[in-house]
């Protein structure tokens, strides 16, 4: 059963149409990410339910649980929505420490959610032990490192059990390692509480690895939607292709363009005759080490521009490589 | 080598502060603590002081906020029209008062009457409030546009409404500016003068600074001796609120109002209702504040003394210019006072460029003596001018080599101090912003530090150079507090002229005069403004 209803959404910043009818559904529990590259619209839709943008006055409606947020007239205010949203740059108010931070939503609330001081120190502190915070209560924000503030924002936002939760691009400003480790986090939280999420990210990692589905936008319109599965494997479209999945788009020597992934293809004994038909020896152009494995450049005379490949064998730039591709 | 010009920008900036705090004898200070003058004047400077400080806090958030985080079409304009009452030289805003709403023939009591009795220790508070609350909005402004939307954003996720914001998230915040802002107002107002001037003393409110002029006046043996017991106080009055600043600013990891790389400024919405309230405060305030008095002022000019009073509207039937003609053709303070303003105007902040720049050009590779010179450059700033023109008039009598009292190079000489810092500090900050590699280039091209000084580094910075030239002209050209003290048979300045004129009830002239000074400071404003390329001035 739906439980966010996005329907014909329209934005515009002046003269610039962001969204243009853009329709979305998501049911109850499920990680839904926004991923495409800068300017696709995908904060803007965030920042649309969240009540933090007000839509165009001719655009559809956005309704959560049944309940209409904006649209035909109606707009509820972000603070009337009850929704958590993890910022970016974290946002955590700095002339607070972590537990004023995280009992400040339960405060503003504590009227509608009838809960006096004693439970709102108990939700705040159960909270803060769900991102594994305990003990951090009295530290201001300049004394906690990049991945704590974000469990903070994280507590602050999971603190008042929202309706949803929106996360916006949680993870881009943090390293490598704990990127990982928190998205890891916030995606078992995410399943164990079973709260609606969407998450607007540009890292195909990320989206692939922590959502139920993946929504690409492009230029404010969906591109294509689907599992994480379904859309690496069997990308739509060339753009799907390209920005997920990394492909890279060849012209053969026949004149006709296709797409190939850099880790289909693979070395072979066999002198040409495999895969796509027939390819004379690669000449290596250049090579990059990605720890795992190794990204060449290639040259072959089969196609018009350079052939991209990942491999986990080294080779030296130069000599004959046989390459077959694995459609 | 360097430390010995430190040394001598010391001896030059604060020696006269130590030469009066040296003068201070004892026995007299005791007595003049003890004094029940003394007291009621220390009672009367706090309580307008800090009264007045609120006042321009509480107008200046209200204001700030607005402006900050929300934009409209005629936002620029109005921007400019908050700024007006700190263009305008103090003096002239005490005068357009006293001509709008004095007590007996106040032009505006009937139609739109001030909410206390002009005179006394109310009407001065609140004038002190309006004139100093566009420093406090200018303060507030910027650091409301860091605030990172996000901060607000998360907020208003949580529950909180626009009030709970601004209560909770957006105050706390901007505590250290709140007070900075505080501190600056509460200095401004216990070294002012012509506000306690015109508006205090009539009703025998007197403020440390005016009776530190008055005992000046009394004269008599104990003249100078009791000045200099109330110039300390003053001195002592101006340490606090910089202590609580730097203490503040100290935890400013706590106050950090940026945050993450995505941080973003600005950009709410007015609902109808929001912007038409906010309209309608700020239009009611600002016609208040300055707009109307100061068409009062600029009405008086223009018909016959009293006859505004007398027969109301009807008086343009018989408009003439005949005040402005006598006060710049006829009356001769008016020349010797445009002379002084201008010509010793211009003198000082030629000296003032020079020093400044000078000290940039010598600690350019030495920052603890560059932030040393900062550091003494900023001094004389909180410190009220009444006590800089005291120890000029006591350090420079004679007493330890040098006599220039009584001539036009005491005034020059205080107004350099002053004013140092105000052409100094833009200069300092452009400086910075020019990337070292800049020097470096130049220095691998083969020009030596003086080329690349005149070559590069000076080109560069010519904005900020002849801008500040014409910045800091316009608080000397309104310059009162310092002159009064200063004046002398050589040396008049249109401040000083205009204050007798008013003293001597000549309401007239002294109106004209002032919309004169109007015009030169707001040109002169422009012109900083256009030569800095709009990064000084307004």
């Amino acid at each position: 059963m739906t439980y966010l209803k996005i329907n014909a959404l329209q934005k515009s910043y002046g003269k610039t149409r962001i969204l243009e009818n853009f329709s979305l559904e998501l049911v109850k529990g499920e990680f839904l990410s926004l991923l495409g590259p800068s300017g696709s619209g995908k904060t803007t839709i965030l920042r649309c339910v969240a009540g933090l943008e007000t839509p165009d006055p001719q655009s559809g409606d956005i309704s959560l649980d049944g309940i209409k947020l904006s649209g035909e007239g109606t707009f509820t205010p972000a603070e009337k929505r009850c929704l958590g949203m993890v910022f970016q740059s974290y946002a955590v108010w700095p002339h607070m420490n972590v537990f004023e931070n995280v009992a400040f939503p339960l405060r503003t609330n504590a009227k509608r959610l009838s809960i006096d001081a004693a439970e709102i120190k108990k939700r705040t502190l159960d909270a803060l032990n769900l991102v594994r915070l305990s003990g951090y209560e009295r530290r201001y924000a300049h004394e906690l490192s990049g991945g704590q503030q974000q469990r903070v924002a994280l507590a602050r936002a999971l603190a008042m059990e929202p309706k949803l939760l929106l996360l916006d691009e949680p993870l881009s400003n943090l390293d490598a390692l704990l990127r990982e480790e928190l998205g890891s986090e916030i995606r078992k939280l995410q399943q164990s509480l079973n709260l609606t999420t969407i998450m607007v990210t540009h890292d195909q990692k990320e989206a692939l690895s922590l959502s139920d589905r993946i929504v690409v936008l492009d230029h404010g319109k969906i591109e294509a939607q689907g599992s994480p599965e379904l859309l690496y494997s069997s990308p739509p479209s060339r753009f799907v292709a390209e920005f997920l999945s990394g492909a890279q788009s060849l012209k053969l020597a026949s004149g006709e363009e296709r797409l190939f992934l850099p880790r289909r293809w693979r070395e072979t004994d066999k002198p040409s005759m495999a895969g796509v038909s027939g390819f004379p020896p690669f000449r290596i152009v250049s090579r990059i080490y990605l720890g795992k494995e190794y990204e060449y450049w290639a040259e072959n005379r089969f196609f018009s521009g350079n052939v991209r490949f990942c491999v986990r064998e080294k080779h030296d730039s130069g000599p004959s490589l046989q390459l077959e591709y694995d459609s | 080598m360097y430390w010995v010009v430190i040394l001598i920008l010391a001896v030059a900036l604060l020696g006269p502060m130590a030469g009066l705090f040296a003068h201070v004898d004892k026995a007299a200070f005791i007595e003049t603590m003890q004094s029940a003058q003394f007291l009621k004047a220390l009672n009367i400077t706090l309580l307008s002081s800090c009264g007045g400080a609120v006042f321009s806090l509480i107008i200046a958030i209200l204001l700030a906020r607005s402006f900050a985080t929300h934009e409209w079409k005629l936002k620029r304009l109005q921007r400019l029209i908050i700024l007006i009452p700190y263009l305008v030289p103090n003096f002239i805003l005490a005068t357009a008062y006293v001509i709008a709403w004095n007590p007996v023939t106040g032009l505006l009591n009937g139609v739109m009457p001030f909410p206390s009795r002009l005179y006394g220790l109310y009407g001065m508070t609140i004038v002190f409030g309006i004139a100093h609350a566009p420093l406090a909005f200018l303060l507030l402004e910027d650091k409301f546009k860091r605030i990172d939307n996000s901060l607000r954003e998360a907020a208003k996720l949580s529950g909180a409404n626009q009030t709970t914001i601004l209560a909770k998230i957006e105050l706390p915040l901007l505590k250290p500016t709140i007070l900075s802002a505080f501190g600056l107002c509460f200095a401004l107002n216990i070294s002012a003068f012509a506000i306690p001037a015109w508006i205090g003393a009539p009703e025998r409110a007197y403020t440390l600074t005016y009776k530190i002029y008055q005992v000046l006046q009394v004269g008599g043996s104990d003249g100078l001796p009791r000045a200099s017991v109330f110039s300390i106080v003053l001195f002592l009055l101006s340490i606090p609120p910089l202590l609580v600043t730097g203490w503040i600013q100290r935890r400013e990891q706590m106050f950090t109002t940026l945050s993450g790389k995505a941080a973003k400024t600005g950009g709410e919405s007015w609902s109808k209702r929001g912007f038409m309230l906010f309209q309608i405060f700020f239009w009611v305030t600002q016609t208040f504040f300055w707009i109307a008095p100061l068409l009062c002022l600029a009405a008086s000019t223009l018909v016959k003394p009293g006859c505004l009073q007398t027969s109301g509207i009807s008086c343009f039937n018989d408009m003439s210019l005949k005040s402005y003609s006598y006060v710049l053709f006829d009356l001769s303070e008016t020349h010797a006072a445009f002379w002084g303003s201008i010509v010793y105007g211009t003198l000082s902040a030629a000296i003032i460029m020079f020093v400044a720049v000078t000290t940039i050009i010598c600690f350019s590779n030495r920052p603890l003596h560059l932030k040393t010179a900062e550091w003494l450059f900023s001094l004389p700033v909180a410190t009220p001018g009444a006590i800089i023109a005291l120890g000029l008039i006591v350090s420079c009598s004679g007493k330890y080599g040098l006599n220039i009292y009584n001539t036009p190079y005491i005034a020059v000489a205080a107004y350099v101090i002053k004013h140092i810092n105000l052409a100094f500090q833009p200069l300092r900050t452009g400086y910075a912003t020019v990337s070292r590699s800049i020097f470096e280039a130049a220095r691998i091209s083969g020009a030596s530090p003086a080329r690349v000084w005149r070559d590069i580094m000076l080109p560069i910075l010519r904005p900020e150079v002849l801008g500040g030239f014409f910045l800091v002209l316009i608080p000397i050209l309104g310059e009162l507090t310092m002159s009064i003290f200063l004046t002398s048979p050589s040396f008049k300045s249109i401040g000083t002229v205009l204050f007798d004129l008013q003293d001597y009830a000549d309401q007239s002239s002294a109106a004209a005069l002032s919309i004169v000074l109007v015009i030169l400071v707001l040109a002169t404003n422009k012109l900083a403004h256009f030569l800095s390329k709009g990064k000084l001035g307004y």
